[in-house]
């Protein structure tokens, strides 16, 4: 049930942030240009990231980030680092 | 630098054609550009209204719009609409042509004078993003900040005269679709404002960089951004709900599917008819010769094979149209992203795809939502594998000829049904296993990951989906209708020579003919004798066509003269070959207008090429398998 952290800092993997959690992006494994352009899209490093809805069938995930919803799927998701955000301090 | 020479044409803007205006007609240039979801088209659409042209960049499959618009002083202005992006990084081909375009590097293509960037005011703390970038160009800039009425309904709001001044550009807040606030871009397009060169800019233009930047843009203007739309939430807990999701998008799906078949066929067919009965009449009165020849089988014919498409376009643009400005296209491209990924493409590929079971080539016009090139041309070379509705007529010949009607669970299911049913599969087979060569070969993804941005839901203008319609039908008819009109002629010639004592010679000995004979070695492996060769080549216009060709030819071989169409093929193939006659249909491109639509939206020869040998090749090898498989299995 507990989210499988990588250490005990609380760093995650974004695919496995549960539904309506947010998360501050620590870092994104990708190469170059898919960096750039996942962070045009607004997964930035150091800023946050909410989990909106999962599709079933481990289907793309919706993520809002700078106030935008964009999808992307679990094999990305899985390579972006996050620091889970706590429950109560989740609202802005 | 650049900026002295802006304002000297400024200068003498009003007293007469602007000298410094790259463009050649002296009309001053202005190009339009956003990221994809801020409206931008239908901003282009409102100011030009249909004073517009659609063309591609030069060796690229970029579309390029460009189109007039009247300013506030009755001046023309030309407005360039760039395609859709998030920087000018150039990482993408749509990046490369816009920042090209916009430096004036493409030749054919005015340099612009100005630029309007428009921008979605509700998704601004991203689409501000794309503002420091383009202001470095160095050209006058408005900074459009488009769908207010959404803005204000959500309660957000920002400081324009305080944005204005940190950005060093002026701000013009508007809607596109409800048309208000226009008049300030009318105003600059007539006498673009220079940026205000101490406003300052990130140094190093990178995404983290471009993102605190318009943080300290939207703080200091006081951005207040507008709540998640409520309506969009509640909508999303139904629509990509686990269960009701894909209920709701079979229905979709299904209802879009069904209209286009059961409502688009019948009206090309009854286009047709009109269309034949309306050349008869305007041509018979011609005296009976080469030209009225050529005029009603060869000009006329070639004409309502263009017009025939257009109600099945319109249909499926209209719907296509619907679903998109609603908003929910992107999340019916989420659900069936998850099986169009086992093939190696993404679920933007799915509705063009369902769409080519009635006909390829409004469907092949549908890839333009497919953002990746690489994923619209594999869909694009895979698409005429679905079993359109102009394989049909020799479909049915063939089977109803061939196949005995026997009825399996109580009438439910029939071995003609299932015959049919077969050919759809193997069409649909045939699909998957080239887009699966495609996606790991030549086409392989560029390593960008899919990311789907989805817009709130939105009620769709009709103003907006109308143009659109407008538009796609006018590309088809003109860019794509010329190559059939070519193709069709050319068939006339090939069937009306050489004269027999000054008449047109019977099919058989026309040039067609000869040709169909020439490849009797070629095609006897398949089971196919001559005048199955001269339908093979009569079908390259459009497949149907062969049944009517199997007319012309039984109809006056005195062998088979006497028989029904069905007796003749019965007399001619064996059931082997009239299973490799089918299965070559199922896979062979025969059809103009698919080449022709292809050549316009892959904006080359290259692609229309490959596609037709690739298929003609596997349609020979399907179709020789076919025969030798039954002939020596089953000995018919």
């Amino acid at each position: 049930m507990p989210p499988t952290t990588s250490n005990n800092t609380g760093m995650m993997r974004l695919c496995d942030v549960p539904t309506g959690s947010k998360a501050t992006i620590v870092d994104l494994s990708l190469t170059p240009p898919a960096q750039e352009y996942l962070m045009r899209l607004g997964f930035i490093p150091g800023s946050e990231v909410e989990v909106v809805r999962k599709l079933p069938f481990n289907g793309p995930v919706i993520y809002r980030t700078l106030g935008s919803d964009t999808a992307i799927r679990h094999d990305v998701s899985q390579r972006i680092f996050v620091q889970l955000t706590p429950q109560d301090a989740g609202e802005r | 630098m650049k900026l002295a020479s802006i304002s000297a044409a400024d200068s003498c803007h009003s007293t007469g054609p602007n000298v410094n205006a790259a463009s050649s007609n002296g009309v001053r240039t202005v190009a339009l550009i956003g990221p994809p979801n801020s409206g931008k088209t239908t901003l282009f659409n409102r100011l030009t209204m249909l004073r517009q042209k659609v063309a591609n960049y030069p060796g690229v499959t970029v579309e390029h719009h460009s189109g007039r618009l009247v300013g506030s002083n009755g001046n023309a202005v030309a407005l360039l609409d760039l395609p859709g992006i998030h920087s000018l990084t150039a990482f993408s081909e749509d990046e490369e042509v816009a920042s090209q375009a916009l430096r004036g590097e493409i030749p054919g293509v005015a340099k612009p004078d100005a630029i309007l960037v428009v921008l979605n005011s509700t998704h601004l703390e991203r689409h501000l993003m794309l503002v420091p970038p383009i202001l470095s160009v160095g050209l006058p800039t408005l900074v459009l900040l488009n769908m207010s009425d959404e803005l204000e309904a959500r309660g957000g709001s920002i400081d324009l005269v305080r944005l204005a001044g940190s950005i060093g550009a002026p701000v013009a807040l508007v809607s596109a679709k409800n048309g208000t606030g226009l008049e300030a871009v009318l105003r600059f397009c007539e006498q673009p404002v220079p940026q205000n060169a101490r406003a300052s800019l990130p140094v190093l233009q990178n995404a983290p960089a471009c993102h605190r930047w318009a943080q300290h843009v939207g703080k200091d203007s006081a951005y207040q951004p507008p709540a998640p739309s409520a309506w969009t939430n509640r909508l999303d807990g139904i629509l990509l709900n686990v269960l009701w999701g894909p209920v709701a998008f079979g229905a979709v799906v299904l209802a879009v599917f069904q209209s286009v078949f059961s409502l688009g066929q019948p009206l090309s067919n009854y286009l047709q008819a009109l269309l034949d009965s309306l050349g008869r009449a305007m041509f018979q009165p011609f005296p009976v010769g080469w030209l009225q020849s050529l005029l009603l089988n060869g000009i006329w014919r070639g004409i309502s094979a263009v017009l025939v498409f257009v109600p099945q376009i319109l249909l499926l643009f209209l719907f296509i149209g619907i679903l998109e400005d609603s908003g929910y296209l992107a999340r019916a491209a989420l659900i069936a992203d998850r099986v169009m990924q086992r093939i190696g493409l993404n679920g933007k590929s799915f509705v063009p795809l369902l769409s080519a079971y009635a006909c390829a080539v409004p469907a092949i016009m549908a890839t333009r939502t497919i953002e990746d090139k690489r994923d619209r041309i594999a869909t694009i070379l895979i698409t005429p594998f679905m079993t359109c509705s102009a394989r049909l007529p020799i479909y049915t010949l063939t089977i109803a000829a061939f196949i005995p009607e026997r009825e399996f669970l109580g009438g439910f299911f029939g071995l003609r049904a299932a015959a049919m049913l077969g050919l759809y599969v193997l069409g649909f087979l045939a699909a998957i296993f080239t887009a699966a060569i495609l996606k790991s070969s030549v086409l392989k993804s560029t390593g960008m990951p899919f990311a789907m941005e989805l817009p709130e839901y939105r009620r769709p203008s009709v103003r907006s989906l109308a143009l659109r319609l407008l538009e796609r039908c006018r590309i088809f008819v003109f860019s794509a209708g010329t190559v059939i009109l070519i193709v069709a002629i050319a068939l006339w010639v090939l069937t009306y020579f050489p004269l027999h004592n000054g008449h047109p010679p019977v099919i058989r000995e026309s040039a067609i003919g000869y040709l169909g004979q020439s490849i009797e070695p070629v095609i006897r492996p398949l089971g196919f004798n001559w005048k199955i060769g001269i339908g093979l080549f009569t079908s390259v216009f459009a497949r149907e066509v062969i049944v009517g060709t199997f007319g012309t030819i039984y109809g006056v071989d005195p062998e088979t003269r006497s028989l029904t169409l069905q007796e003749a093929l019965r007399h001619d193939l064996t059931p082997a070959g009239a299973a490799a006659l089918v299965v070559f249909f199922a896979f062979a491109l025969q059809c103009t207008s698919t080449l022709a639509v292809v050549k316009r939206e892959t904006n080359s020869w290259k692609w229309p090429v490959i596609q037709f040998l690739y298929m003609a090749l596997l349609a020979y090898l399907g179709a020789w398998l076919t025969r030798v498989a039954l002939s020596f299995f089953l000995h018919l």
